[in-house]
C-alpha cells in the first residue's frame, strides 16, 4: 500500500514538473516568436546603404551568432517574407567568423563576455547589431531587446545606427526607449 | 374666390409668378444638391487622408503591439471636431486601440470587429475604414468617425439662405407685377376698342 502511494506520488511529480517544464517551454516559443517578429519589423524600418546589397534582390542576411534562442521559430517566420524586394536567409554563425557580412546581427547571451569585441569587429560596418545582453546599447551596439513586465521593449542607440550608416525610421525611433552615445563616451537618454 | 372670377389681369400676374417660382425653386434645389453632395464627396476624401496619414503613423506601433503609442497617435485627432470615434483594428479584425473625444466611451453604432475597408454613411455620421500596411503588408485596418458637423451646418445655412431668397424674391416679383399690372386694362378687349376708335378717329 504504502509503496503504491509512493509510486503515485512520484509519478504526480514527474507529471508536475513535466507540466511547468512544458508551459515554461511554451512561454519561452512565445516569447522568441514575437522577438523574431520584431527582427522582421526592424527589418522593415532601418533602411541600409545602397552598396550593403549586390542587387537589387539581394537576401538579408541575418547572423545569429552565440547562443541562439529563436530556434527554428525564426525561420519559420522569416519564411517567404520580403522587404523591399529583399528575402531573408538566415545563418548561425561561429564567433570567429566574418560577422561583416550580415546585414542584422543577432548575439546571443553566451557571447556577453566578448560583446566588446563582436561590435568592435562590426563597427563602422552597415550591421544592424541586436541583443539581449543587458546595457547592449551603452556598450555600442544598436538594438537592444529586454522583457519588461512581460512585453519586448528595446532600446535604440542613435549613434551607433549613424555610425553604422544605417537610417533608422522616426515610426521605430517614436516605439524605442532612445540612447544616445557621443563618441566622448557620455551617455544621454 | 374662385379661379374662373379672377380677371385675366390677375390670371396672367398669377401664371407668370407661379412659372417663375417654379423655375426658381427648381434651379436652386439642383444647385444646392449638386453642392451638397460635392461636400460629402470632399469631406469623405479629407476623412480619407486623415485615414492615410494616422494609419502612417500608426503602423509601426501595429506591428509592434504597442498600444499606448497606438493611442497617442488616435489622440492626434483632438484636433479634429468632427471626429467622433477612431479605432485601430489588428490584421484579424478586432479592436486594438481606440480613441473617443473627452475620454467618453465609443458609439456603440461603432463596429467591434471589420473586415473590408471602404466608406459608409449612417444617420448622422459617416466611416471611413483604412487598412493600415507597413511596407506593403497589412498590419490592421482604421476606422474614422466623423458626425458630418460641416455638411450638417452647410445644409442648415443653405436652407436658411434658400427660403430667405424664395420669399424675399417671391416679395419683390410680386410688387414689380402689382406696379406693372396697373398699366394694364383689366379686359384687353375694352383696350382694343379704345385703340380702333383712335385709328377712325385719325382716318
Amino acid at each position: 500500500m504504502t509503496v503504491r502511494r509512493l509510486i503515485i506520488l512520484m509519478l504526480m511529480m514527474m507529471l508536475g514538473q513535466a507540466s511547468r517544464a512544458w508551459s515554461q517551454d511554451a512561454e519561452a516559443s512565445s516569447e522568441y516568436l514575437i522577438k523574431a517578429g520584431y527582427i522582421y519589423n526592424f527589418a522593415k524600418l532601418v533602411e541600409w546603404p545602397t552598396t550593403a546589397f549586390a542587387q537589387s534582390d539581394s537576401p538579408i542576411v541575418i547572423g545569429i551568432v552565440g547562443t541562439d534562442p529563436f530556434g527554428p521559430i525564426i525561420d519559420k517566420v522569416l519564411e517567404g517574407k520580403k522587404v523591399n524586394g529583399h528575402p531573408f536567409v538566415i545563418k548561425r554563425l561561429k564567433p570567429t567568423a566574418d560577422l561583416k557580412e550580415c546585414h542584422i546581427l543577432f548575439i546571443g547571451s553566451s557571447m556577453e563576455s566578448h560583446i566588446g569585441d563582436a561590435i568592435r569587429l562590426t563597427r563602422g560596418t552597415p550591421v544592424l547589431t541586436i541583443s539581449e545582453i543587458p546595457g547592449f546599447a551603452d556598450h555600442g551596439g544598436i538594438i537592444h531587446l529586454s522583457l519588461e513586465q512581460n512585453k519586448v521593449r528595446f532600446e535604440v542607440n542613435v549613434d551607433a545606427a549613424k555610425e553604422a550608416d544605417l537610417n533608422i525610421s522616426s515610426r521605430l525611433l517614436v516605439l524605442a526607449k532612445v540612447i544616445q552615445q557621443p563618441s566622448d563616451g557620455r551617455k544621454t537618454e | 374666390m374662385k379661379l374662373q372670377d379672377l380677371s385675366i389681369k390677375r390670371k396672367l400676374m398669377l401664371i407668370t409668378m407661379l412659372t417663375s417660382s417654379v423655375a426658381l425653386l427648381l434651379s436652386s434645389a439642383s444647385f444646392l444638391t449638386y453642392d451638397l453632395i460635392s461636400f460629402r464627396h470632399l469631406l469623405t476624401q479629407d476623412l480619407e487622408t486623415q485615414a492615410q496619414i494616422i494609419g502612417y503613423n500608426s503602423a509601426a506601433a501595429m506591428a509592434f503591439k504597442d498600444e499606448p503609442v497606438a493611442t497617442a497617435t488616435l489622440s492626434a485627432l483632438k484636433a479634429k471636431e468632427d471626429i467622433v470615434a477612431a479605432v485601430l483594428y489588428t490584421p484579424d479584425g478586432k479592436i486594438f486601440a481606440q480613441y473617443v473625444p473627452g475620454g467618453k466611451a465609443a458609439p456603440a453604432t461603432v463596429p467591434t470587429q471589420v473586415s473590408r475597408t471602404g466608406y459608409r454613411f449612417g444617420t448622422g455620421y459617416f466611416d471611413v475604414l483604412h487598412d493600415v500596411t507597413l511596407n506593403g503588408e497589412r498590419v490592421g485596418s482604421l476606422l474614422l468617425r466623423s458626425d458630418m458637423r460641416e455638411w450638417s451646418f452647410r445644409a442648415k445655412r443653405y436652407a436658411v439662405i434658400f427660403f430667405v431668397f424664395v420669399f424675399a424674391s417671391g416679395f419683390f416679383a410680386l410688387l414689380l407685377l402689382e406696379t406693372a399690372a396697373d398699366d394694364l386694362p383689366a379686359n384687353p378687349a375694352t383696350r382694343r376698342h379704345d385703340t380702333d376708335g383712335v385709328g377712325q378717329q385719325k382716318l
